[in-house]
């Protein structure tokens, strides 16, 4: 099996006996380590990356072992396999020096991070290495910059390939942190204004009621959103939140299956907490909520193997998000655009494709050629964020207050049908609901 | 109900300035040099006797990068005080100050309380902005000022006692007054801010422009 996979295939030849090859491969997986998909990923020139054939393969094998060195490879393979980031090694070094000697706007900032990121493992040379990746990458994503957050993301992959004491192993962190933005779409995250972040958090609110209502209806009653608790999980993929070893789990898994797999991460914890949470007062339960990686006492596996259990599927995400986005509230614009947003890995930047909603529509801030940004449309459509409210504090200053912070919506809502095991009880705490479309009418 | 009183506030200033070591400080008295960056809120709330009243602080600490004001400005909703942290070593983050009490002027109104602090006054040897200046900046907005070192415990506790107290003054005024709305009684003291609209440049003038809204 061996030997035949590591002929090198002719281009063409790929696309007709890739039919073939799979369930072969899956077997092969299975018999043998996850780190020999690294090697037959790369014969395979990539066409392992869509992620149908990830999914099948990251289910089918056992799990890799518990730290940094099984995932060298694998990890290279899952960022970098089939991307050309200006192929072949010298030149793509000398890309990295460039951009990592350059002064930037952000230098401070990022300087002022470095220090402050996984500090208790990193010297002053891996500090010093952070700093250039990510003065590299902030110069690279110029629409983006450098964004809080990347530096844990950095940190991860620097923790992973080593510390980064030769200047090849930084740019190779480099491309793994640009993978991570363009290819794993964490660009879309650091945007101005966070829409994309805040979709994801509210999507994770109606994840959080469907499957854990009493859960939410505790949220309701606080005013609470995920957007308060996940902002960082979603930001830096736990690396914020969770200790390595379940860090380095959790991206294995991620790597593979995207973002979905981040919710289904954040469910398991909430399932974990929620003895604790449901009964507790709003200081205890939001103090808890900020912290939960550090009173989870799951291990690794356990976290992810409570994390499978939920069901979260980029369908339902999709849907979730057309109910979040959908216009709402009486005389509701209709001009407000469905769109797709899209993004290119050449450029790194996000675009947007209008399904429809632009008939019409005389915003001019609406009209598609005036957005350089697809995130603009998406930051127009959601509603507005919601801040925790102590519900036994006297508040002079809310009663007063006709604004629509406190009302605002709280969830589109769960198509029905689409959750495994939701014991669709959909009366409980429904009636702050703003209801979309033609569902549970 | 175990307290007299519950304010909600919260921390702003540049990034790197010390919000989440003051807090750490005050609500649990440590001090680790190893902090991580804040990303998005922070939350923590304290319990604290004031003038032989039990006061209960929620304590919302934000993350500082200029980006993330778009999630963190929700916070200044409802806020009855705020604490505008700057770094004594590092000119640019007192020069942000303007920036910061315009910003949330936008969501708070002229009732709630600010407080200037100047972090990490042990670092005398490295200081950029003298007590002097800091003082003046801070009388001409019409605001508190305190100089704090949460590494070495110095005037945390005070800050927030003197906060809670202008809070309780304000809160009773109000309560004699009336529920007439937040903007009424809160005219009067020490932490009132007199460029409300500055920033906007409709007027120049202090007080020219009535009450805003």
């Amino acid at each position: 099996m061996m030997t035949k996979l590591s002929k090198p295939l002719p281009q063409t030849q790929i696309d007709c006996t890739e039919v073939l090859l799979l369930p072969c491969l899956a077997w092969f997986m299975c018999e043998h380590s996850w780190a020999s998909l690294a090697q037959c990923n790369r014969l395979m020139c990539g066409h392992l990356h869509s992620r149908g054939c990830l999914r099948t393969l990251a289910a089918a094998v056992p799990p890799l072992p518990a730290g940094v060195l099984p995932r060298r490879r694998l990890w290279r393979q899952l960022f970098l396999g089939a991307l050309d980031l200006g192929s072949g090694g010298g030149k793509s070094l000398q890309a990295y020096r460039h951009l990592a000697s350059q002064r930037g706007e952000a230098d401070a900032e990022i300087q002022r991070d470095v220090g402050r990121t996984f500090p208790e493992c990193f010297d002053m040379t891996s500090t010093e290495a952070l700093f250039r990746v990510l003065r590299a990458v902030a110069h690279r994503m110029e629409d983006i910059g450098y964004c809080q957050g990347m530096n844990f993301i950095a940190g991860i992959i620097l923790r992973v390939f080593g510390g980064g004491r030769e200047e090849a192993m930084q740019a190779l962190v480099y491309q793994c942190v640009l993978s991570m933005l363009l290819r794993h779409g964490m660009n879309q995250y650091f945007g101005e204004g966070f829409p994309k972040l805040r979709l994801s958090c509210l999507q994770l609110d109606c994840l959080v009621e469907a499957y854990m209502p009493d859960l939410s209806a505790l949220f309701d009653g606080f005013n609470l959103s995920a957007e308060f608790y996940a902002t960082q999980w979603f930001l830096t993929i736990f690396s914020y939140s969770l200790p390595f070893p379940h860090v380095l789990r959790i991206w294995d898994q991620f790597l593979c299956r995207g973002m979905k797999f981040v919710h289904r991460v954040a469910l398991a914890l909430l399932k974990e907490a929620r003895p604790a949470l449901l009964g507790a007062s709003f200081d205890v339960a939001i103090q808890r909520l900020r912290c939960i990686g550090q009173h989870s006492e799951l291990s690794p596996e356990a976290l992810v193997r409570s994390a499978l259990e939920f069901k979260v599927t980029n369908r339902l995400l999709s849907e979730l998000e057309q109910a979040i986005t959908a216009p709402r509230g009486r005389g509701a614009s209709h001009s407000l655009p469905r769109c797709f947003l899209e993004r290119n890995l050449d450029s790194g930047r996000t675009s947007c494709r209008i399904v429809s909603g632009l008939e019409g529509g005389d915003d001019p801030a609406l009209r598609p050629d005036m957005l350089p940004d697809g995130l603009v449309f998406l930051e127009a459509a959601l509603p507005a964020q919601r801040v925790p409210v102590d519900p036994v504090a006297p508040r002079l200053e809310l009663a007063g207050r006709p604004d629509d912070f406190c009302k605002a919506m709280r969830s589109g809502p769960i198509p029905e049908g689409r959750l495994a095991g939701s014991s669709s009880s959909s009366g409980s705490s429904s009636k702050h609901r703003i209801r979309h479309g033609p569902h549970h009418r | 109900r175990d307290y007299d009183h519950l304010f909600k506030l919260v921390l702003i200033g540049d990034s790197g300035a010390g919000k989440s070591c003051l807090l750490l400080r005050f609500a649990d008295d440590a001090f680790t040099e190893s902090y991580i960056t804040t990303i998005g809120v922070d939350f923590r709330f304290k319990t604290i006797p004031v003038d032989k009243k039990t006061i209960k602080l929620q304590i919302w600490d934000t993350a500082g990068q200029e980006r993330f004001r778009t999630i963190t400005s929700a916070y200044y909703r409802g806020a009855d005080g705020i604490i505008l942290v700057y770094d004594i070593c590092d000119r640019e983050s007192f020069a942000h100050v303007d920036e910061w009490l315009n910003e949330v002027n936008r969501y708070v109104n002229e009732s709630t309380c600010k407080i200037l602090i100047g972090n990490k006054c042990d670092m005398e040897s490295e200081r950029q902005v003298s007590t002097e200046e800091a003082k003046k900046k801070a009388d001409d907005l019409g605001i508190a000022y305190i100089e704090c070192s949460a590494k070495e415990a110095t005037n945390v506790e005070q800050a927030f006692q003197m906060m809670s107290a202008e809070l309780i003054e304000k809160r009773q005024k109000q309560g004699a007054g009336g529920r007439s709305g937040p903007s009424a009684g809160g005219g009067v003291g020490l932490l009132q801010p007199k460029n409300r609209e500055a920033g906007k440049g409709s007027c120049g003038g202090l007080g020219s422009c009535g009450g805003g809204d």
